[in-house]
């Protein structure tokens, strides 16, 4: 068996699937044509796709927009979008993907699925067709599905089903069910479809009465292609394609924005849709990817990692929007593009020894707003670089180590711990001996009363102008105990001993 | 005297009325677990998790470093967070080591307001279950200057989520701290040549002030101030 997955009207579906849901439901039509129209343009271009409720209200097919407006005034006319009906397509394979690994992308809104072998069968194909009906609309599309024992049959069924027909193996049901359907449903050729209308023909049951050799000697082969698609043996092979696995949503904005509340409203929605997209593959979002275009064709692009994979759009929309709030854009934005990288959902026992974090979510919020406030390269787990160098250290972003990982060093821990001064407090010494005997500090003189020393430190002499410098460990007259360096820009106490 | 009592008397009926009012507000909380630091000079206090505590170190060398050392190192051998909010960016990785720095989460402040702030992210989160502020090379002034009612949200932050708020401070000015002690003596250069575990058993603390009342340590040098 066959099933084949339909989106009626694709790409106003497209268009609409990203409007607030009371616009999505009011009437709406598509030209066929791209991009920004002038107003003038706009007016004479025929109307190519309806919705119901533009049907409803008496607009149709070919009629300019200006007259489509005279007949519904509430009209929402749109122009097509490509890249929005990318996106429809890659989540209706998506969708598809549940039902078959084995899919074809037939044509644009259009996907049939091998389901030989597929487990689902055992729930009955209507049952799998509502299922997959179900998570076409929490994904804001509207589907048809239909199920027939050949590609090209299942395909005429989706069509025509409204919205779920399946096609058993019996032929003598199968020719009942095609005999009264019209030759348009084929999408013929529009001479061919003259021709056969001149010959008295308007269904498919009396185009397969004509006989084959006489159809191909006055239409050609390609007529005698359209009669074997409606054979109930003739099962072509299908042209297999893998699922995509990139759930992404991108606008392009029809005005600048110079706030960040359009942004949000967009980023929100695109939220919602990716979130629903990723609940029908069984996928949390592990990470999410935001690209920003700005109107000085500069562009700004920013990975978030969910700490804790999840699909709780209140949990993404936050890591999203302590962001945003402290971004500083070089001019207003034109488009923007979110991803969401799918993970499998964690199911992992937490370790009962280890305190792990209580809620990973809210902790990389506040490490974001900590970053917001002081700057990424002030937060983070220090880590000691493989340098002797004194201070040689830098700062990772916050992960969590492995628990199982010693955190015993093998030496134990010697003296008093150093409170670095950052900068080094340059001060005047005299010595003697070449030992400093004396500080002077904001112009005071501070005697040392007690002084270790010199301590030689030097390292990457082969990569000049590397550095050198001589240490001293001194008690003031105060009792306070610091570490005196002398390097090639002169004295300096480098910390407190504390 | 007899001025004083009827006023006396208005104050706690008025808690009264409030507390009849505002039940939720006024019930009593469930007696907190301990947190151990794994200093034997800290322990003795017992702190308990949601606790403001606050460290005094009037005088340089004193070892406020190597208690925070110790504290950094017990959590992580523990396995537990750390969050240390660096008042003057003076922390050094070095003298701690990798192994006990990869469970220390390090926010580098640059004064007293950037401390706050921080502090309040953090202890709002809740996450971490220790989270220390270290004003004590932060000029007396400036961190004088912060606001009581800042300490008291920051306590009280620290209660809600049940986090160990530890501040070092050069003079006390924690009004509110459940529990403050001053750091005494000094160390002398030779301290610079010991084992850490022998200098930290040498730190002398001198509680300052405690609240919830009565003694909380076997030690017979403790005592209670009204701070």
């Amino acid at each position: 068996m066959y099933a084949a997955l339909y989106l009626p009207a694709m790409p106003l579906q497209a268009i609409l699937r990203h409007l607030p849901d009371k616009q999505t439901s009011s009437p709406a039509v598509l030209l066929d044509a791209a991009g920004f129209l002038s107003e003038q343009d706009r007016g004479k271009s025929p109307i190519w796709l309806r919705n119901q409720a533009s049907v409803e209200a008496g607009v149709e097919a070919g009629m300019t927009a200006s007259q489509g407006l005279a007949r519904c005034p509430q009209l929402g006319i749109y122009t097509r979008e490509p890249e929005r009906e990318a996106i429809a397509d890659t989540i209706l394979l998506q969708v598809a993907g549940n039902l078959s690994p084995q899919l074809e992308a037939t044509s644009p809104g259009l996907v049939m699925a091998d389901l030989e072998g597929s487990p689902h069968l055992r729930d009955g194909l209507e049952a799998l067709g509502q299922a997959t009906l179900q998570s076409l609309k929490t994904c804001s599309l509207t589907g048809q599905f239909g199920a027939a024992p050949t590609p090209d049959l299942a395909e005429l069924v989706a069509r025509v089903a409204t919205p779920i027909q399946v096609l058993a193996r019996n032929p003598s049901a199968i020719e009942s069910f095609l005999r009264p359907l019209p030759t348009d449903i084929l999408e013929l050729p529009r001479d061919t479809s003259a021709i056969l209308r001149l010959w008295g023909i308007h269904n498919l049951g009396q185009l397969m009465d004509l006989p084959r050799e006489e159809v191909a000697e006055r239409l050609g082969a390609e007529a005698v292609a359209w009669q074997t698609r409606l054979c109930t043996n003739h099962c072509r092979p299908l042209r297999w394609i893998e699922a995509p696995t990139t759930y992404a949503e991108s606008a392009e904005l029809e005005y600048e924005a110079d706030t960040l509340e359009p942004i949000l409203f967009l980023l929100r929605r695109f939220l919602d849709q990716l979130t629903a997209r990723l609940e029908t593959a069984y996928f949390v979002a592990g990470k999410l990817l935001l690209g920003l275009s700005f109107a000085d064709q500069s562009k700004h692009e920013r990975h978030f990692r969910v700490p804790e994979p999840t699909n709780d759009c209140e949990v993404l929309f936050r890591i999203l929007f302590i962001h945003l709030e402290t971004l500083r854009a070089p001019s207003p934005v034109i488009a923007v593009r979110l991803e969401a990288v799918p993970t499998k959902p964690g199911r992992c026992q937490r370790d009962l020894f280890t305190p792990g974090l209580r809620d990973p979510n809210r902790f990389a919020e506040t490490l974001a707003q900590l970053e917001a406030l002081l700057g990424s390269d002030r937060v983070g787990v220090p880590r000691l670089l493989s340098l002797h160098k004194p201070d040689a250290i830098t700062l990772e972003a916050f992960h969590e180590p492995n628990p199982h990982q010693s955190t015993y060093s093998h030496l134990p821990p010697f003296g008093l711990s150093l409170r670095r001064f950052r900068p080094a407090q340059a001060v005047g010494v005299e010595c003697l001996a070449g030992q400093p005997e004396c500080v002077v500090l904001d112009g005071m003189s501070v005697w040392i009363e007690e002084c270790h020393g010199p301590y030689r430190h030097s390292g990457q002499w082969w990569a000049p102008p590397g550095w050198a410098r001589r240490e001293w460990d001194i008690r003031l007259s105060d009792g306070s105990l610091y570490r005196l360096i002398k390097t090639q820009h002169g004295w300096a106490l480098e910390g407190e001993y504390d | 005297m007899t001025s004083i009592e009827p006023n006396t008397n208005k104050v706690i009926d008025l808690k009264r009325m409030l507390a009849e009012k505002f039940p939720e507000a006024h019930r009593a909380a469930p007696e907190p677990d301990a947190y151990a630091t794994g200093l034997e000079a800290l322990d003795q206090f017992s702190i308990r998790k949601g606790e403001a505590v606050e460290i005094v170190a009037p005088r340089a060398s004193s070892g406020s470093a190597l208690i925070l050392a110790g504290l950094i190192r017990h959590a992580a051998n523990a396995k537990r967070w750390t969050a240390l909010i660096d008042g003057r960016d003076s922390f050094d990785p070095q003298s701690l080591g990798h192994d006990a720095c990869s469970w220390l989460l390090w926010t580098r402040c640059h004064g007293t307001d950037e401390v706050t702030k921080a502090a309040d992210l953090l202890l709002r989160d809740g996450n971490l279950p220790l989270v220390i502020a270290d004003l004590r090379l932060n000029p007396i002034k400036e961190v004088q200057r912060i606001a009581n009612h800042v300490w008291h949200r920051l306590r009280s932050l620290a209660a809600q989520t049940n986090t160990v708020f530890l501040t070092l401070t050069p003079r006390a000015c924690l009004g509110c701290a459940d529990l403050r002690l001053e750091i005494q003596g000094q160390f002398q250069l030779c301290a610079l040549d010991g084992l850490r575990t022998g200098l930290q058993q040498k730190l002398e603390l001198r509680p300052e002030r405690v609240r919830h009342g009565g003694l909380r340590s076997n030690s017979t040098s403790f005592r209670q101030s009204v701070g």
